[in-house]
């Protein structure tokens, strides 16, 4: 492939990326539930049926079903369905006609704890729905503290194994062709990267466990037992545990190595082998224990999820590997090192970026549900940033490519050139270095966010964004004039929804308006109530409809008497 | 001082930690996909 032809490739590839963001992970959301939200029962339920798009974690689920008076009503605590792994059955007490609030948390299998509630009430004559205190659901996993301890988790592992390619593959000839060199500091830093592994993993595992169990992290006695509990637990033990397998067989094909011969020997070949399987089996573990493999189809997510870690691994821990080499050749031989080991790197650099962009790519359309969420949601505009710290870096990595390398190759005839770009080079690796970790922190933040839900898609046409707080809103459709008034717009309480449509200034009277309610950070399908005619072209109706807190996608169709129907769409926002 | 020996017991065991990896990573994809 010609330098033109793979500048025109990468520029392609990055528009992908810019067109569509690179990977997200899903949270656990409720689908269903028994009693549904907002629902009168005639005989008091013996349980209630939470049921999520994934299977969770009854050892840290909290559900709690409270009367009009606060008073709990709980039997026993949540278990798992026997019949169905993503419901959580929940066992209370008999229940006497009134209404109840619903609260629950739970752990996504990726570790970050998801909050809702709903309200039902028993019949027939429940009477009206009080205030009930709505506890905080809002709730993430993105706390100063534990993005810290994922991010040196995600860069020590990545940057280790990368560093571990670079010494046995692509700086290895630097030894041969270069007299008096050794890759001895590279190896350290190896080192270094897997010790610090080694060590953030567990720390981290009990951090995020401590959280999920509401227990101070020092509280080491109840939280270390409850690790294995969680799915999220499990995965990141047996991260530890691949990796510790692949920082010993690193270790053991860096000792087996002789980079002096141009020939590896068997030893040397069936450690490389070991180390590498052991390296691609680690970068396998987060998607298999996150959420990539409970995304259908799974095997593409997960494969999606193992390359786009392998190729960011490559680069990372290689830039850093230059930066190393850079840094521990002899000052005579630094141009003559880098000679060698700068156009190896730059190919594999090369191929690694294509397949992050790419694996990047492949993951978002299987995870987003709307383009706009990209800038309409925090976690669209974690992503934004993400894709924009790795355009900057790519931005360096093309003067690298087209600047600085073939200045390195022409050195070779014009050594006055060598010094200068040798410092050059310096100077633009550590800030792809700078950049690129910038970008696996912001990976770090993104997958502790909750990631807009499918749900959102139906939102796309809506018309304008309410609340939260007291509605009034006036927008036009169809050459009627539709207002728009929600009181008080609060989560569990009754809320008036009135829309008084008008054409010409005249009431639209004997219409039929039919809202639905959908909540948009869940998936629960959307609730239809028909609002009745109040005053001349005044449709209201009081219902508690706004079960959660959070953004609702509210939808009015309204039927003119012997005309076609239409649809207006609001994004409201509630608080409790 | 590394013996052939050596050299062959040390990429054994880098080889079966290798293996050793993939057996994990097996085992925990037919939890996670199975």
């Amino acid at each position: 492939m010609t330098r033109r032809a793979r500048i025109v490739l990468l520029l392609v590839v990055v528009a992908g990326a810019l067109a569509l963001p690179a990977a997200a992970w899903a949270h656990a959301v409720l689908v269903r539930t028994s009693p549904l939200p907002s629902s009168v029962v005639n005989r008091p339920p013996p349980l209630v049926l939470l049921t999520y798009s994934e299977a969770v974690e009854p050892r840290f689920a909290v559900v709690s079903v409270t009367n009009a008076a606060g008073h709990q009503q709980i039997a026993g605590p949540p278990r798992r369905s026997a019949t169905d792994p993503t419901t959580l059955v929940v066992p209370l007490h008999r229940l006497s006609q009134g209404w109840y609030l619903v609260y629950w948390r739970v752990i996504s299998v990726d570790g970050h704890p998801v909050r809702g509630a709903f309200t039902f009430a028993v019949g027939p004559n429940p009477g009206p729905i009080p205030q009930f205190p709505v506890p905080s659901i809002s709730e993430t996993a993105a706390t100063p503290s534990l993005v810290t301890a994922r991010a040196i988790v995600f860069l020590s592992v990545m940057v280790a194994i990368g560093l571990f390619i670079l010494r046995i593959a692509t700086a290895r000839p630097v030894v041969r062709r270069v007299s008096e060199t050794r890759l001895r500091a590279v190896s350290v830093a190896f080192g270094i990267a897997a010790a610090i592994a080694l060590i953030a993993t567990p720390v981290y595992v009990v951090m995020a466990t401590a959280q999920f169990a509401l227990r101070s992290v020092f509280d080491l006695g109840n939280v270390v037992p409850l690790v294995r509990d969680s799915a999220f637990g499990r995965g990141y033990l047996d991260l530890e545990l691949t990796f510790a397998l692949f920082v010993l067989a690193a270790a053991l094909a860096l000792w087996v190595d002789r980079p002096e011969r141009p020939q590896r020997s068997i030893a040397e070949l069936l450690s490389n082998a070991g180390a590498l399987l052991a390296g691609g089996a680690t970068l396998l573990v987060p998607g298999l224990s996150g959420h990539a493999a409970q995304t259908s189809p799974r095997g593409l997510s997960v494969a999606l999820d193992w390359l786009h870690l392998v190729a960011g691994s490559v680069w990372i821990g290689g830039l850093i590997g230059l930066l190393v080499l850079w840094w521990s050749l002899p000052v005579a031989r630094r141009v003559a090192g880098l000679m060698v080991c700068v156009p190896r790197f730059s190919n594999t650099a090369f191929v690694s970026v294509l397949a992050l962009v790419g694996s990047g790519v492949g993951a978002s359309i299987i995870h987003l549900p709307t383009f706009s969420s990209l800038w309409q949601t925090s976690y669209g505009q974690a992503l934004l940033v993400k894709i924009g710290l790795l355009c900057a870096a790519l931005l360096i990595a093309a003067v690298n490519l087209l600047r600085t390398k073939p200045r390195l190759a022409a050195s070779h005839d014009r050594p006055e050139f060598g010094t200068g770009t040798a410092a050059l080079l310096r100077r633009l690796v550590s800030g792809e270095v700078l950049l690129v970790s910038a970008a696996v922190v912001a990976a770090a933040v993104l997958s502790s966010l909750p990631p807009p839900a499918k749900a959102l898609a139906t939102a796309g046409s809506a018309v304008a964004r309410v609340g939260p707080g007291p509605v009034a809103e006036v927008v036009n459709k169809n050459g009627y004039r539709l207002a728009l008034h929600i009181a008080p717009n609060r989560a569990a309480a009754p809320n008036t929804f009135a829309i008084s449509v008008t054409k010409g200034g005249r009431p639209l009277r004997h219409a039929t308006v039919i809202a639905g309610f959908a909540m948009l950070d869940m998936e629960m399908g959307t609730q239809t109530h028909v609002l009745p005619e109040r005053a001349p072209g005044l449709y209201e109706l009081s219902t508690p409809a706004l079960v959660m807190v959070g953004h609702w996608g509210l939808s009015f169709e309204v039927t003119p008497p012997g005309q076609q129907p239409f649809t207006v769409v609001f994004v409201d926002r509630t608080t409790g | 001082m590394k013996s052939v020996p050596l050299l062959l017991l040390a990429s054994l065991v880098a080889l079966a930690a290798g293996v050793g990896a993939c057996v994990v990573v097996i085992l925990l994809a037919v939890d996670a996909l199975g």
